[in-house]
């Protein structure tokens, strides 16, 4: 095997069209049909290019071997051994006799998969690399003249380096692997915290209450700020306003409404345990769903070859990933409403529940990619548009208003019932959401801190 | 406009110098001597640059005082601009951040701003102007890359064909219009991440002229490359460039390649400030040696080849156009001058200025009478497989057969990082392997052949003690850059044997011994032949502590910078319109002969019509436009 791949690389040429693979490694007896003159045993360039094979095959210009040569301390004195004037020049030799991946990597549009499996999609010519190593380079200084007189210093005449790709393959291992496991700790905190509310009653509710409140922010925090949906950047202030608006409706908003429409006193009443609960346990398939994005994503980074084909293949893997969310969001619904939870009975308060954790998710995505206005402002149209349907109830029943402005909202909850309003604009939120981000996640420079920085 | 990009977690740009003007140091004056007022570009942060020449800038600064300094420093990160600030020093200051890891990826638009863009992401046709002119001018940025990528960067100033000519003009414009933009319509970092650049460098990457690495690029490369040149373009987004600030400079001093001298070019080009760059390592060899660092370290992988292709004719066509519009480039020893020719430096603006050594804590040592003990070889340096200590101990194995009551002293501490501790060991190991505890013939008190010995101990309180100690200093490196260690043997007066690498031959000159590297056994003749020759080694050393002296003091360098920035203002000075006292410009200030062509001292023409910042005809100054 390694004579004719010594015979097959000797004459100097330019680096050839095709892939490392090409026809002289199918046919050892005419690699090289030209029966152009082959140089002297003692071509001392070539032992020197089998000793820093690795540096000729990964350099992109002379200019990075001759860098490389002199960090390993030849200089010009030592070069004049190998008949070059300086550095440089036989930097030029050994980079034109040097193969290239190039070519091979420019040809093949097939490869597309190849990539694929790689959490960072950065080095994508590995395959290429290695058939280009083994085929080429493998055992030239055999019968190279004076072996020993190569600049080979004792001490660092190990073994001859190898091209070894398996390096390069495997990905950096997920760095926040520990941290999205804890993503069911918002949920099981909630559980808990219902669980101890519902048990207990009184002082010993409010204490379960008030401490299960505060176990699920720390955990949301923690899971959140150090997950798959850790936002590329802070968030502006107003932007927490809307989501705390929001979370409000979702727990309280509904009693209030409902006792705004039926002329009942509007006070202070219990969050609907239902509710935090399916908000709570849909962090945890939240941050899963992500991860398998920017992981998918990630991989497709690598192997796509145009910023179209990343888009398109980006685009279905998001609204698969939105569909995987959504059921495991509507697992999560039946679960919870077959509980005996206070508010479980409450359907249509669910279902806003589960719009509300959709809308919430794409934001998050959004936000996540970089992504900052957009969410924001879906974020504050939902928000008013649920605030002002309760002021306007409420501000209908003063005496001296006119009725008209809380008509709309009253139609709607006895069309649909309580819920039917903010499972409406959550879901009117969601989609617009969704539509913004299958259009802003399809670009690259979206996943530019997943994949550039890693 | 605030062009002060708003990337959070860092902290605020000072626009410019930072203590008031009260508070600065007053430079001297001097009869018949000239006031520059010097911006000095550094990169890493305060203080200065690191690397092998240390505080060079600091002894700049504190040295030539009748100079006025404005250091600007590009700082990598927060840590660098905090100790900044306290330092309370006696110059201006002005800090800018970049080349942190990057933060957010330029997503940020609403519905409907196009392609997800800074320039405040409005409708406005101003917005949509300044986008259109960042597609225009990043895509020939581009274009120029990709057309240019593995042939440029070498070709560029050698062969001088129209070709490289040509792209380097391109190179050029698409960084000043970019430039522009930046200082129009604000930070560039945004647009930078955006989908329009990275689609900019996919189109510029399918084009028909693109060299075949680029064409290669993934979708993966192209984002690694916009990443990458966002980082290298954040002096673009400074708000430096105006008249408070390096416009009023007389000269910009670049102490490194890459972001300083890109803020220099800009300086030059907004307000026609001439520009000198220093290179002691040059960056585009850095820049390659780093990349392979990357790709060969452990864990993280390196970029691929179409991404390392982009990057290096970017640094490439960068190192170029500095060399191209500095008026001088000046550099540390002839190795870094190979490399910038090789990169287009013209050979008439490269001037080589020694690094300096503080010479004096070597004085007393030089200046003694006495040898130290003439049996004794040092060697000096921080212990590390660049070294090649075995090397030495196989060369001294050989010293002591043939002189058996020779010593060798390694002074030094293991270099940082487990590697070179683990060398440490082994060379430990290959000395009692090599030279076993001599039971009879060895006097008593630690006068072993070989000892590792490290400088604050009773023995050897300082470095010139260490020094003083021996006949002889070695060094055995097989690779260096500057050999630090071998000027303060030459400052001390010691004859020294070294290998024939980086600038050795350079340093030493005639004044010692140089043999091959990797040679122990040329190594132990040397030695042998200046341990039997006392009288040679008191000719050598005496002749090597002159050549230092000469060469390497910090007082030479001092000197040589001052001479060229004198020579920098008087040949081809900013020239801008003169104000009066009420800021109103005041007309025939500057006399018409000024701006007569003419020669001046035998400097060519075609050089002043190059190094002067307007298109003028030829090199005009008058000698006190020179000097006020």
């Amino acid at each position: 095997m390694t004579r004719w791949a010594e015979r097959s690389v000797d004459v100097p040429r330019a680096p050839g069209p095709a892939d490392g693979w090409d026809a002289r490694s199918e046919d050892p007896a005419g690699g090289s049909g030209s029966g152009a003159p082959r140089r002297g045993p003692a071509d001392p360039v070539k032992a020197l290019m089998h000793q820093y094979r690795d540096l000729c095959e990964r350099a992109v210009d002379p200019l990075e071997i001759a860098a490389g040569l002199e960090a390993h301390g030849l200089t010009d004195r030592t070069v004049a051994r190998f008949r070059h004037r300086d550095v440089f020049a036989l930097a030029e030799e050994m980079y034109a006799r040097a193969p290239r991946g190039g070519g091979d990597l420019a040809g093949t549009g097939d490869a597309a998969g190849a990539g694929a499996s790689l959490g960072s999609g950065v080095s994508v010519d590995t395959v290429t690399l290695a058939r280009v190593g083994t085929s080429v380079w493998v055992g030239t200084s055999v019968w190279v003249g004076t072996p020993a007189r190569v600049v080979t210093p004792a001490r660092t005449a190990t073994p001859a380096r190898t091209v070894t790709p398996a390096r390069k393959v495997t990905p950096a291992p997920p760095s926040s692997t520990p941290r999205w496991a804890l993503a069911p700790l918002p949920g099981a905190a909630c559980a808990l915290a219902v669980a101890g509310a519902a048990l207990g009653d009184g002082r010993l509710r409010l204490a379960a209450g008030i401490g299960g409140a505060l176990a699920v922010a720390a955990a949301l925090w923690i899971a959140l700020r150090y997950g798959p949906l850790r936002p590329a950047r802070r968030a502006s202030r107003t932007l927490h306003v809307w989501v705390a608006l929001l979370l409000a409706y979702a727990l309280v908003g509904d009693e209030l409404l409902m006792a705004a429409v039926s002329g009942e006193p509007v006070g202070l009443r219990p969050p609907s345990a239902a509710v935090a609960l399916v908000l709570a346990g849909a962090v945890a398939p939240g941050l899963w769903c992500a991860r398998i994005f920017a992981v998918r994503a990630g991989g497709r980074l690598g192997a796509s070859r145009g910023l179209d084909e990343f888009a398109a293949s980006v685009r279905p893997l998001l609204i698969a990933v939105f569909a995987l969310y959504l059921c495991a969001v509507g697992a999560l619904l039946v679960g919870v409403g077959s509980l005996r939870v206070p508010g479980a009975g409450a359907t249509r308060s669910l279902v806003a529940a589960g719009a509300l954790a959709a809308l919430l998710w794409l934001g998050r995505m959004l936000r996540a990619h970089g992504s900052r206005r957009a969410p924001a402002l879906v974020y504050g149209t939902a928000a008013t548009t649920q605030a002002a349907a309760v002021g306007l109830v409420c501000a209908a029943r003063l005496p001296g208003r006119p009725g008209f402005l809380a008509a709309p909202a009253e139609r709607l909850h006895a069309a649909g019932g309580t819920g039917a309003l903010p499972a409406l604009v959550c879901a009117a939120g969601a989609a617009v959401l969704l539509v913004h981000a299958v259009r802003v996640l399809g670009r690259a420079s979206a996943h530019a801190t997943a994949g550039g920085a890693r | 406009m605030d062009n002060r990009p708003s990337r959070h977690r860092h902290v605020r740009i000072r626009s410019s110098r930072c203590e008031p003007p009260g508070q600065r140091r007053l430079p001297i004056w001097e009869i018949g001597g000239a006031h520059v007022r010097i911006g000095l570009l550094t990169e890493g942060g305060h203080p200065y640059v690191g690397g092998e020449t240390g505080h060079w800038c600091d002894r700049l600064v504190r040295g030539l005082g009748q100079h006025e300094f404005d250091v600007y420093a590009l700082s990598r990160g927060v840590r660098g601009e905090r100790s900044g600030f306290g330092s309370g020093s006696a110059f201006g200051f002005g800090f800018g951040s970049g080349f942190g890891s990057g933060f957010g990826s330029g997503v940020d638009s609403g519905f409907g701003s196009g392609s997800g863009f800074g320039f405040g992401s409005g409708f406005g046709r101003r917005a949509r102007r300044a986008r259109r002119r960042f597609a225009e001018c990043f895509g020939e940025l581009a274009r120029v890359l990709c057309a240019g990528a593995g042939v440029g960067a070498d070709r560029a100033g050698e062969s001088g064909g129209d070709g490289s000519g040509q792209l380097a003009d391109r190179f050029g414009s698409a960084l000043y219009g970019l430039a522009e933009l930046a200082r129009d319509a604000g930070s560039l970092a945004g647009p930078l991440r955006s989908e329009t650049a990275v689609r900019a460098l996919e189109q510029a990457c399918r084009a028909p002229g693109a060299s075949p690495a680029a064409r290669a690029a993934r979708v993966a490369d192209l984002l690694a490359v916009a990443d990458h040149l966002e980082r290298a373009l954040h002096p673009l987004s400074l708000d430096w460039y105006g008249d408070d600030a390096l416009g009023a400079v007389d000269l910009c001093h670049a102490t490194s390649g890459g972001g300083a001298a890109l803020t220099g070019l800009l300086a030059k080009h907004f307000a026609g400030v001439p520009l000198l760059v220093t290179e002691y390592g040059v960056r585009l060899r850095e820049h390659y040696l780093a990349g392979a660092g990357a790709g060969a370290g452990a864990g993280a992988p390196g970029l691929a080849v179409p991404a390392r292709t982009l990057l290096a004719a970017f640094q490439g066509k960068l190192a170029a156009e500095a060399y191209r519009q500095a008026a001088v480039v000046t550099h540390g020893n002839a190795h870094a001058r190979r490399w910038q020719e090789r990169c287009g430096a013209d050979r008439a603006k490269l001037r080589t200025v020694h690094p300096g050594l503080p010479s004096s804590r070597f004085g007393e040592v030089g200046e003694r009478e006495g040898p130290g003990d003439p049996r004794t070889l040092i060697w000096v340096g921080r212990v590390e497989p660049a070294k090649d200590l075995v090397s030495l101990l196989h060369a001294f194995a050989e010293v002591r057969r043939a002189e058996p009551g020779a010593r060798l002293r390694v002074v030094g501490a293991p270099a940082d990082g487990a590697e070179a501790a683990a060398y440490h060991a082994h060379c430990r190991a290959l000395a009692a392997h090599l030279f076993p505890a001599e039971a009879d013939g060895a006097p008593a008190g630690g006068a072993e052949p070989v000892s590792f010995e490290e400088i604050g101990g009773p023995e050897l309180p300082s470095l010139a003690d260490a020094y003083a100690a021996g006949g002889v200093v070695v060094l055995s490196s097989v690779v260096e850059g500057f050999p630090v260690g071998l000027v303060e043997a030459m400052f001390c007066g010691r004859a020294t044997v070294s290998t024939d690498v980086g600038a050795v031959v350079e340093v030493v000159g005639g004044t010692g011994l140089v043999v091959p590297p990797r040679d122990p056994r040329a190594l132990a003749q040397a030695c042998v032949a200046l341990l039997r020759d006392p009288g040679r080694r008191a000719r050598l050393g005496a002749a090597a502590r002159a050549r230092a002296l000469e060469l390497f003091t910090v007082e030479q360098n001092l000197t040589a910078f001052n001479g060229i920035y004198l020579e920098i203002v008087s040949h081809c000075p900013a020239r801008r319109e003169a104000l009066n006292e009420a800021g109103e410009p005041v007309p025939f200030a500057r006399p018409a002969e000024a701006y007569v062509p003419g020669r001046w001292a035998g400097v060519r023409r075609h050089e002043g019509t190059r190094l002067g910042p307007p298109p003028g005809p030829g090199l005009c100054l008058k000698p006190w436009e020179a000097l006020s």
